[in-house]
């Protein structure tokens, strides 16, 4: 009964990539989105080939086998809806803003060492600094290319790269250490529920809290404080400042955790203690008792207060932990560790942007705009 | 990395699994039998390695963290059922029932791609 109306579906999404092919296949008007057009045209064979069989498989046409085909057909499409509104997007709407980012982030790679081919970056993001690692596209919110102070997030989000790309050996270290770490999540999460079964408290909800509190870290509080601790080893102090800079900008109780429902992220208090750590392990520990102040001044003037369940989401071991394989993980791919002599032309400004800011708040615009104009003629020249 | 990006990123390994396990359940009604017996194979060493609590593979661990609590008929023990099939399959072509379990696995993770899209497109 539905298998026309699918069918035809599908020759519809093959028409929409096929036109989606069209609109990138002009010049492409910088070298550094050739890797992403070259990207796209690939992702864009694949999804028709995909669609094709979908349509003329005799065992894919087979009734009792609808659910499947429509499971696949969805995803493909998905696929397909995803290309479209952030890497063709990108590539049918450059702006010298981003080739100036992908220069940085390129320059960014070059100095730590960076294991991967570095993403293109593009100024469309709707929602703060993300990267889309299917695509290699880093997105940044349009005027972040006109500021310094948030720019060390860009280390973070290439971090994101090291966890989601499979296959390659070359970073199969950091993966392996990072792996380590979610099995002593696990195990972590193991003797919270057998104590729990010993208590004499709520038995079910602490359980359904647990279990929750795992899958937490496993989807992505591990990834999200993995890539915190990958800036601050290759960035060093910059990187804690940023993380500053973003929780003092939104309304969030840094130590909120709701037990049952979900969080993406960690609470940014975790994030900041595990920052912390990381620093103290490179040899800052004068620079992260001096964020460490400022951040406990900023967490008592919003006014709120460390709870119970905080604790148990986020131990210290399991920071601790996170702290130690990240930067094995980081030593392991031969990325440079940021040490206090470490000298660069982006380490080195992203690290004084900071300095500057803290030193004089007040002349800090003057130099920043400075600095910037001065960054954007030597990528934009080079 | 904001939350659709992190998404995102969770997305492309889950619907990775969850192709993969759809691939294969097409396959193992493949009238051809070396196609289904090798999509058996596939389908064994899917299992297998979803419930190696050794892997080290963030991947399989997500998608094992997301099993172990998603199957609606076994709260709690996804990856023991996902064993008990794997050992199942490892000795004959599977029943009904233990079809309909399969069907079961790949739906929950055909429902957790749904989910981590919905926060892609910004849906809570």
């Amino acid at each position: 009964m539905i298998e026309p109306y699918i069918s035809a579906a599908i020759r519809q999404a093959q028409e929409r990539a096929r036109i989606l092919k069209a609109k990138i296949s002009k010049t492409v008007s910088a070298p550094e989105l050739v890797a992403l057009h070259q990207l796209c045209q690939d992702r864009i064979d694949r999804m028709i080939a995909d669609l094709a069989l979908l349509l003329a498989d005799p065992i894919v046409l087979r009734k009792d086998l609808v659910q499947e085909r429509i499971r696949l057909f969805r995803r493909a499409l998905v696929d397909c809806a995803l290309l479209e509104t952030t890497a063709i997007a990108a590539l049918t709407r450059p702006h010298e803003d981003d080739l100036a980012l992908t220069r940085l982030v390129f320059q960014i790679h070059k100095e730590i060492g960076f294991p991967l081919p570095p993403p293109t970056v593009t100024c469309l993001s709707r929602d703060y600094f993300s990267i889309n690692t299917q695509y290699r596209l880093l997105e940044v919110p349009l005027a972040e290319s006109d500021f310094l102070l948030h720019l060390p997030d860009l280390y973070h989000e290439i971090a994101h790269l090291l966890i989601a790309i499979r296959n390659n050996p070359k970073i199969e270290p950091y993966q392996n250490e990072y792996g380590k770490f979610l099995s002593m999540v696990s195990r972590y999460f193991d003797a919270e529920r057998a104590a729990n079964s010993r208590s004499t408290g709520p038995k079910a909800y602490i359980d359904r809290a647990l279990d929750n509190l795992e899958y937490l870290w496993v989807r992505g509080w591990a990834n999200e404080i993995f890539s915190d601790l990958f800036a601050t080893y290759t960035v060093g102090s910059a990187y804690a400042w940023a993380h500053f800079h973003l929780t003092a900008s939104r309304e969030v109780d840094p130590y909120d955790v709701q037990p049952l429902s979900f969080m993406s992220h960690p609470p940014d208090q975790a994030r900041m203690e595990a920052i912390l750590i990381g620093l103290d392990l490179i040899g800052f520990k004068d620079q992260a008792s001096s964020i460490q102040q400022k951040w406990n001044a900023l967490v008592k003037a919003t006014g709120v207060k460390p709870t119970p369940m905080y604790r148990r989401a986020c131990p210290i071991e399991l920071l601790e932990n996170a702290a130690i394989q990240a930067l094995e993980g980081t030593k392991r791919i031969g990325c440079r560790i940021a040490q206090k002599g470490t000298t660069s032309l982006i380490h080195d400004l992203l690290n004084k942007a900071w300095e500057k800011f803290w030193a004089a708040p007040t002349d800090y615009h003057g130099w920043e705009r400075k600095e910037i104009d001065g960054l954007r003629k030597h990528f934009m020249c080079t | 990395m904001s939350d659709i990006g992190l998404s995102g990123s969770i997305y492309e390994q889950l619907r990775s699994y969850a192709d993969r396990l759809d691939r294969a359940l097409i396959e193992l009604r493949n009238p051809q039998e070396n196609i289904a017996q090798s999509a058996r194979q596939e389908i064994i060493v899917f299992l297998r390695e979803i419930t190696n609590l050794h892997s080290v593979n963030p991947a399989t661990r997500l998608v094992a963290a997301i099993l172990k609590q998603g199957l609606p008929s076994v709260t709690g023990q996804g990856l023991a059922l996902c064993s008990q099939l794997a050992n199942a399959l490892e000795q004959r072509i599977p029943s009904l029932t233990e079809m309909s379990q399969l069907e079961q696995v790949a739906r929950a993770l055909d429902k957790e791609c749904s989910s981590t899209l919905a926060r892609i497109k910004g849906k809570r």
